[in-house]
């Protein structure tokens, strides 16, 4: 043992106690009947989401749970697991952990990014497994190969696909344990509380209001410039202010809620404190610098708390077998403070302030504290192996949660044998096993998105108003003509959005049902592709259903061939393409889809599966071509046909439609969407081309709209844009000044800046809603 | 000889101001013609040195009906222009006219004529500055309580050409008509957007925004801009450096910087806006019931989970990674065809 050893150690230690401190306070104040609110930051969601990068200690800054120096970093990792574990599910019981805006927005960043690795692990777990498959299948087959390079490589292969598969480390990993808290909505924000009746009393709840009214904002800005001043002095210029900016909106909704909650104090009696639990060091050394009233504590003592604080929780360590006979439990000290003090106590006895002493000592420099503990390395000299002990004890049961399936043992093995052959045995269940874990993560994800547990994170403004459960636009029809279970799916899908949707447990048996009907996940990612098609986020529904045609063309599941993939994906490109070059791709996966129906049908005769909607979607898709040349100034391609073409087009296929023999939902809905076509064709025709507006066309038309709207059922809501054409449609066709006043003004109303922003959902949809307008403002209709 | 003198022998209708203008300044601008292009005018035009102080030493000097047919006559001019490039500088000449002899009947024709014609458009034709200019004018004619001043605010704010460049000029001109509706004026369609706009993309430095905050604040004043405060759009709770509230960039140049006109202070049971300048000049924030709309978190609404993740990808990515994905999947080597449904 040398001085430097013993004095890390020294430091170590009575950082840690000092950590502890506040914690004991909080224990005080609920043994005095006070109660306490849990606050956290969004580095501890990281520490419980990804737990490998935020516990141990890394160059640039001091890991959550790296208590003392060379710790196993296994050890370090569990720990950091179990701490976050024990704040996340244990500390504040039942209630959920307060996020203060704008963490919900950051913690909102930190999943985007976590997503879309996983999306990028996938990509590459997927290329590895490919690459591993050629070199597995090549090192048997030629006799020409290098076997230690090919086993070398194989390894290497082997190792990255055993990592994703374990699901423990990894973007995907990341994901999962993210989808976990939020299902369990462990994380709210001060509101959610309020809202749900999760807290009783008064005080507290006056406390946690946003501060809402002129005079209040006022005087929140201007704590939030205080705080933006410390902390920009801590952090230094070159930090990112929006990150600063953030902190300090968040210290100062803390130092509002903690100031009302004092206030209320002297009046009420009542005890109540909010306390954010965060590891920021210069969040602490702003808020150390802090005085609070006539407190002798600083800010940080009174409101911050370190994760480590909690260190010495039940669950977190496990207590040295003679752990009671020595240190026996009182209320506000815990049998490792009592640990740690009798050891920090040999080295420093005979004062009475412990705070202030661990403050000398922490204050010393390396150099001041090894010449302190010197004369210790002689006169006890197992001072340092005492404390290891007794620290490996409180640390034994901290193990790593590692539940290898039979296949990644398998191909651990095969790897550390290096013998290709044994490659070969698991290399089908190897892809079975990797498209299971893709399918997992998306399963935990889509649960909590269809609960809308997410949306706990952040406010979302300005959502009062009537048409905020009017969909922006609906889902494409799908038509599933044996798969029973995904066609209850998709009905499930429209009627939870009408009924306020169903809970993630509903969702997951929903799920249950799609596998069990397809075990080739096709309908698994096509099904998700539609809900989220059906919640607008057409990105996202590409992506599913490109995995959805993807899996039909590679595996050729058994009653798939990737129609309604290509379809869903085509009608998902066209919504979210943010300019004509991403529209290039769609005219092919509708031929696609045609080509689809052209071998269901040869398979299967009697099939009905509505091939109109591809001639309808490739009529709207000519429309978007020229939207985006009309609202925003695009080029379009010369094999575009004209406005006046798609115009003839439309009236043909709406005619054709009427003698279809299809089922009478499917028919309405590809009515309604030419219906629509056609309304907007004439009115850009009418601005682009000076084409006069044929009125007997647009009665006949109009008159169809409204009857479709009042037909149709099956949760088909008419969507904002639909609403908006019929809205103009009547008037255009109001028969009198009286009729064409009220009209005008219900589409000025209808078409608000709120509304407008709400339901824009194309590139060009603002500007399209606008032209609109103010085609009902200039009194041109 | 003084101008009245000078002018008196003028005694023409509408239309032949019209020719007198029409003809006068094509030739002073398209043939260089110089102060022979209004001849009745010409001693003015070479005496003040600029076309436009010279008719307004013109119109000064005749009478008040032969004034206004000046007046209309530019309007008219203006607004029976060809839509050609030529004319592009005859009606930039136009404007300066208008404002120097105070035409307010341009009023009237610019909104149809620039707002939404070829003269607004913004091109490499030169083009670019005649909105500007258009709103320069409209602002200079902008009297408090003129409403063909802000009739013509309104329509050029709602018209195709405005751009984001413009906004600042034009909520400063709004507030000069009506100083009492800074939060209607922001209200219009499209224009607090386009001032967001001006303001994060186009004023880095903050510099406009300064400018525009002093500009506003010494045009509708403490109790104007007290009461505005309750109504805007801005310091939400929720709010961050990211998503900040519509109108946050505005009083953050009030009230925020260290170059602000104004300062905030809290005194306790007041918080007090006070001129930076001199603090012994302020206002006392008026108590008032919230009229900021707080989101109730009873029934949690539904939101993205993965979009995000994808937003901000380009669709080109989106598709690489598709492709990426589709080139690593397997073909197999059978397949049961039969019974294909979906």
């Amino acid at each position: 043992m040398t001085q430097n050893d013993l004095a890390s150690y020294v430091r170590s230690a009575a950082e840690q106690r000092r950590w502890l401190i506040p914690r004991r306070r909080d224990r005080i104040l609920v043994a005095r009947g006070g109660a306490l609110l849990h606050a956290i930051d969004t580095d501890i969601v990281k520490l419980y989401t990804n737990p490998w990068v935020v516990a141990p200690n890394t160059k640039r800054r001091k890991g959550y749970a790296e208590i003392f120096p060379d710790e196993d970093p296994q050890i370090v990792i569990a720990l950091g697991e179990a701490l976050a574990k024990f704040i996340f599910h244990q500390l504040s019981g039942d209630l959920p952990l307060v996020i203060l805006p704008p963490m919900g927005e950051e913690v909102d960043d930190v999943f985007t990014a976590v997503s879309r690795d996983a999306e990028q692990e996938v990509v590459k777990v997927l290329e590895g497994f490919d690459a591993f498959k050629g070199l597995v299948h090549q090192s048997v087959s030629m006799s020409d190969t290098d076997p230690a390079k090919a086993a070398e490589m194989l390894a290497e292969h082997a190792s990255q696909i055993s990592l994703f598969l374990l699901g423990q480390k990894g973007a995907n990993a990341e994901l999962r344990r993210f989808g976990l808290l939020l299902r369990e909505a462990r994380i709210a924000p001060p509101e959610y509380l309020i809202d749900n009746r999760m807290v009783d009393d008064t005080v507290l709840r006056v406390a946690l209001e946003p501060p809402t009214d002129l005079a209040d904002r006022l005087r929140f800005r201007l704590l939030r410039e205080a705080w933006f001043d410390r902390l920009r002095k801590k952090k230094g210029m070159p930090h990112d202010t929006v990150l600063i900016e953030s902190d300090a909106q968040v210290l100062a909704r803390l130092e509002w809620i903690n100031s009302k909650l004092i206030l209320s104090e002297a009046e009420k009696g009542a005890t109540h404190r909010v306390v954010l639990i965060t590891g920021d060091h210069a969040m602490y050394a702003a808020a150390e610098e802090v005085c609070w009233g006539r407190s002798e504590h600083s800010f940080a003592e009174l409101f911050l708390r370190h994760p480590r604080a909690y260190l010495a929780e039940p669950g977190v360590l496990a207590p040295p077998e003679d752990a009671d006979q020595m240190w026996p439990s009182t209320s506000v000290d815990t049998q490792f403070d009592q640990w740690l003090d009798t050891w920090l106590g040999e080295l420093n006895p005979g004062t009475d302030d412990f705070g202030g002493s661990l403050d000398k000592l922490l204050n010393k420099s390396e150099r001041e504290l090894e010449e302190w503990v010197a004369p210790l390395i002689h006169s006890r000299p197992h001072i340092k192996a005492k404390l290891t002990q007794a620290w490996s004890s409180y640390t034994r049961n901290l193990v790593l949660d590692r539940q290898q399936s039979s296949i990644a043992i398998q191909l651990t093995t095969a790897r550390e044998r290096g013998v290709v052959e044994e490659y070969v045995k698991v290399i089908e269940q190897l892809k079975e096993a990797i498209d299971t874990r893709i399918r997992e993560t998306w399963e935990d994800c889509f649960s909590v998105a269809a609960e809308g547990g997410y949306s706990l994170l952040s406010a979302r403004l300005n959502r009062a108003s009537s048409t905020d459960d009017i969909p922006s636009r609906t889902p494409p029809m799908l038509v599933f003509d044996r798969l029973s279970a995904t066609s209850n799916f998709i009905e499930q899908v429209l009627r939870g959005f009408k009924a306020g949707g169903l809970t993630a447990a509903q969702w997951d048996e929903a799920l249950r049902q799609l596998n069990k009907e397809d075990s080739s996940g096709y309908a698994f990612f096509l099904g998700l592709g539609f809900f989220f098609a059906a919640d607008n986020r057409w990105r996202v529904s590409a992506i599913l259903a490109s995995r959805a045609l993807a899996i039909a063309e590679r595996d050729k599941p058994e009653r798939v061939s990737g129609r309604e993939a290509a379809f869903l994906r085509a009608v998902a490109l066209r919504h979210s393409a943010r300019s004509v070059t991403d529209l290039s791709a769609i005219v092919k996966l509708l031929d696609q889809a045609e080509a689809a129906y052209e071998r269901d049908r040869a398979n299967y005769a009697p099939l009905k599966a509505a091939p109109c909607r591809f001639n309808a979607e490739r009529l709207a898709l000519f429309i978007t071509y020229h939207l985006h040349r009309t609202m925003l100034k695009a080029r379009i391609p010369d094999s575009i046909p004209s406005l006046g073409s798609i115009q003839g087009k439309l009236v043909e296929a709406i005619d054709i439609l009427r003698t279809s023999e299809e089922r009478e939902n499917v028919v309405l809905s590809i009515e309604r969407s030419l219906l629509t076509s056609w309304y907007m064709t004439v009115l850009l025709r009418f601005t682009d081309e000076d084409m006069p507006l044929p009125i007997t066309d647009c009665a006949v038309y109009l008159g169809a709209l409204e009857d479709n709207i009042l037909r149709i059922g099956g949760g088909l809501v008419p969507s904002f844009c639909v609403e908006t054409i019929r809205k103009i449609g009547t008037l255009l066709l109001a028969k009198d000044q009286g009729r064409k006043n009220a009209a005008r003004k219900d589409v000025l109303e209808w078409l608000s800046q709120k509304n407008i922003d709400l339901h824009s959902v194309m590139r060009y949809d603002a500007e399209r809603f606008w032209f609109l307008k103010k085609l009902a403002e200039d009194r041109i209709l | 000889m003084n101008d009245s003198k000078a002018t008196k022998k003028v005694m023409w209708d509408l239309a032949q101001f019209e020719r007198w203008v029409r003809v006068g300044v094509e030739s002073y601008v398209l043939e260089d013609a110089g102060p022979a292009a209004f001849p009745e005018a010409a001693h003015l035009i070479l005496r003040t040195g600029s076309l436009a102080l010279g008719l307004r030493a013109f119109a000064d000097g005749v009478n008040a009906y032969h004034r206004d047919n000046l007046k209309l006559a530019v309007a008219q001019v203006l607004s029976s222009l060809e839509p050609q490039v030529r004319y592009v500088l005859v009606a930039e000449q136009l404007l300066t006219i208008a404002v120097s002899i105070s035409a307010y009947p341009v009023l009237n024709v610019l909104a149809a004529k620039i707002g939404n014609g070829f003269f607004g458009q913004s091109d490499p034709e030169g083009r670019d500055g005649l909105f500007a200019l258009t709103l320069y004018t409209v602002a200079r004619l902008s009297t408090p309580g003129r409403q063909d001043a802000k009739r013509c605010l309104q329509a050029l704010v709602g018209s195709a050409n405005f751009k984001s460049a413009h906004a600042s000029t034009a909520l400063i001109a709004l507030c000069q008509v009506d100083s009492a509706g800074l939060v209607a004026h922001l209200a219009l369609p499209g224009l607090r957007k386009k001032l967001i706009e001006q303001f994060i993309r186009y004023d880095k430095d903050g510099t406009v925004r300064m400018r525009v905050a002093h500009r506003i604040f010494a045009i509708i004043g403490f109790i104007n801009l007290e009461s505005a405060l309750h109504d805007l759009d801005m310091l939400s709770p929720y709010a961050s450096a990211t998503k900040t509230s519509p109108d946050d960039s505005l009083i953050d140049a009030l009230l925020f910087s260290p170059d602000s006109p104004l300062r905030l202070e809290n005194k306790g049971v007041e918080v007090v806006i006070s001129l930076r300048s001199n603090p012994g000049e302020f206002i006392v924030v008026k108590e008032q019931a919230s009229k900021l709309h707080r989101p109730d978190f009873t029934r949690p609404a539904k939101l993205p989970v993965y979009e995000h993740a994808v937003a901000d990808m380009s669709i080109i990515e989106l598709e690489q990674e598709i492709k990426g994905y589709m080139s690593n999947v397997f073909k197999r080597t059978s397949h049961s065809g039969q019974n294909v449904t979906l």
